[in-house]
């Protein structure tokens, strides 16, 4: 049976990416009693599970607990709200749409001019992203800012609908992933299990130029793949192998010359372990080369 | 309007009024007996590339997640579907749902009625149908009565980022909407003007040169002609699920509405 009161709380949590701290919370208070746990830098929840004997290889599962959304960029002096995209949205599913914004849920909707006050070519248009915005109801910038800032999360406010065959919500991708989890970990396993709650960040608007990204770690090695990874707009998957040698023996992982182009490109770390590695990463960068 | 039902129960609409086909894509809709459907859209990764414009209602399904045979059971051609946005409140007295063109309308008429304090008229309230369509419900019950005169209630353009020229000055809040239009009568768009300085009412000015696009303009030519004014809540955001509107208009409107029926209108000389 599918607890849907479980998936109810998880789809309508909100949590953008890099502002996934609602979701990790509802997480850890289902999981703590029932697994070890740790949050690392990143926010990701490593989980390890014990079963009713220890496993050959080491299984790894993982969901992730972000969700596509929008940032607040700008406020206008009439209170409207400028925004961006975290994550890939494709704008046709925005004009019209109903949101919260920020930490305490405000609520706005993303305005559209009227239908009637377009002419041709624009009645079929959907405005970029420099053209849309949302209204809270402020009606200055000063009336905005006492409830909202910049850099606030936005998030689609999504009815929860399920029948008898289907279910309809935001964030289904991947909190249902998470729940499946969530099951799993309370469930009674065979063999011992690690998941992974992630948290990912798709980084958007860079210049376009050569980028390094790089990251330290430090562990035991041995895992049999291990890799810093780079995906740029044009779907180009670049890596770079990382193997640790000891405990505290930090060291870098660089990949330079990453072109950017179309301001975007995913950066992170790819690993598959087996039973008994370990280690930790820190200092994740990201710069344009001078 | 539900105009099709294909072998995988997806269903295939028709806009009733002047929908816009800009915010349809995944967005919620509810069917008359209760059943929650999504209109269908493309997932970013497998994008189709034409991000920059609507799509076509000609090429529009929506989803009802259902089997094909449920959705044959329980949904018809014909049937109608609504926006399922739910109303929200908003900073201020500002509020957004889908339908406050007219409803907003209608509250003002009810809200009048309890401020109405005289017997110089004989009021009629008109709560019209199918005026998104072709006003017919306006014409049939504007026939149905004598009238001297009509005020038609309605909501029109406010100010909004991409709104410029004359809306673009109009503000929600700061009052209803009184037209001045060749359709309309101009004695009554005064006085309702008048009246509303009167009674330390704001209002906005809306001057549209032709026809005005509400009921006013059919229940002006009602029999052989009905002195006729129009009078709006501003309004962002028309025919969206998101529509947004202050309430302090719609009680100014009533006020107004009132203070001009309670005066004796236009014409009591």
């Amino acid at each position: 049976m599918i607890n849907y009161e479980l998936v109810h709380a998880l789809c309508t949590a909100k949590g953008i990416s890099g502002d996934e701290t609602a979701v990790r919370s509802l997480i850890l208070n289902e999981i703590k009693d029932y697994a070890d746990w740790r949050v690392d830098a990143l926010g990701n929840i490593l989980v390890h599970k014990k079963g009713k004997s220890p496993a050959k290889a080491r299984l790894m599962l993982s969901a992730h607990m972000d969700e596509v959304g929008l940032m607040v960029t700008d406020i206008t002096a009439d209170g409207f709200l400028k925004f961006d995209e975290v994550g890939g949205i494709d704008r046709r599913v925005l004009p019209g749409k109903a949101v919260t914004v920020g930490k305490n849920h405000i609520p706005g909707v993303i305005g559209v001019k009227p239908i009637h006050l377009c002419k041709g070519e624009e009645a079929q248009s959907i405005p970029a992203y420099s053209e849309m915005y949302i209204d809270i109801g402020a009606d200055s910038q000063e009336q905005a800012t006492e409830v909202v800032g910049y850099g606030d999360s936005v998030c689609y406010d999504a009815p929860f609908l399920q029948n008898e065959y289907s279910l309809n919500a935001k964030a289904i991708d991947d909190r249902f992933g998470c729940y499946v989890m969530i099951e799993l970990i309370k469930s009674d396993l065979e063999y011992d299990a690690d998941f992974a709650f992630v948290v990912q960040q798709e980084v958007k608007g860079l210049k376009d130029g050569k980028y390094t990204v790089a990251v330290s770690t430090q562990g035991g090695g041995g895992q049999s793949k291990y890799e810093l990874f780079i995906i740029g707009d044009n779907g180009e998957k670049k890596t770079a192998p990382i193997t640790d040698n000891g405990w505290n023996k930090w060291q870098t992982v660089e990949i330079k010359d990453v072109i950017v182009k179309n301001g975007k490109a995913t950066i992170g770390v790819e690993m598959q372990a087996n039973a008994g590695n370990w280690g930790s990463m820190d200092n994740f960068e990201f710069y344009l080369q001078q | 309007m539900i105009t099709g039902i294909n072998d995988e129960g997806f269903v295939k609409i028709d806009k009733v009024g002047g929908v816009d086909a800009r915010v349809l894509q995944d967005t919620v809709l509810v069917s008359e007996n209760g059943l929650y459907g999504t209109v269908c859209c493309l997932p970013p990764h497998l994008t189709d590339g034409n991000e920059d414009k609507a799509t076509p209602l000609a090429k529009t399904w929506v989803d009802f997640g259902l089997p094909a045979e449920e959705v044959k059971r329980q949904l018809r051609l014909g049937d109608t579907l609504t926006f399922a946005a739910k109303p929200q409140k908003l900073l201020g007295d500002k509020i957004t749902s889908p339908a406050l063109d007219d409803r907003c309308g209608v509250a003002a008429l009810l809200r009048a009625a309890e401020l109405i304090d005289t017997e110089a008229y004989k009021v009629i309230l008109l709560f019209s149908a199918q005026e998104e369509t072709y006003g017919t419900g306006a014409k049939t019950g504007a026939f149905a009565f004598d009238l001297d005169e009509a005020v038609a209630v309605d909501v029109s353009f406010a100010s909004q980022p991409d709104v410029s020229g004359q809306y673009g000055k109009i503000e929600l809040g700061k009052g209803p909407m009184i037209c001045f239009s060749s359709v309309m009568d101009r004695r009554m768009s005064q006085k309702l003007t008048e009246v509303a300085k009167e009674k330390n009412i704001p209002y906005q000015l809306e001057p549209i040169a032709g026809a005005t696009g509400t009921n006013g303009d059919h229940i002006a030519v009602s029999k052989s002609g009905v002195k006729a004014a129009v009078v709006s809540v501003p309004q962002r955001y028309m025919h969206t699920p998101c529509e947004v509107i202050s309430f302090a208009d719609v009680e100014n409107t009533a006020r107004l509405l009132a203070a001009y029926i309670n005066c004796g209108g236009a014409f009591r000389d």
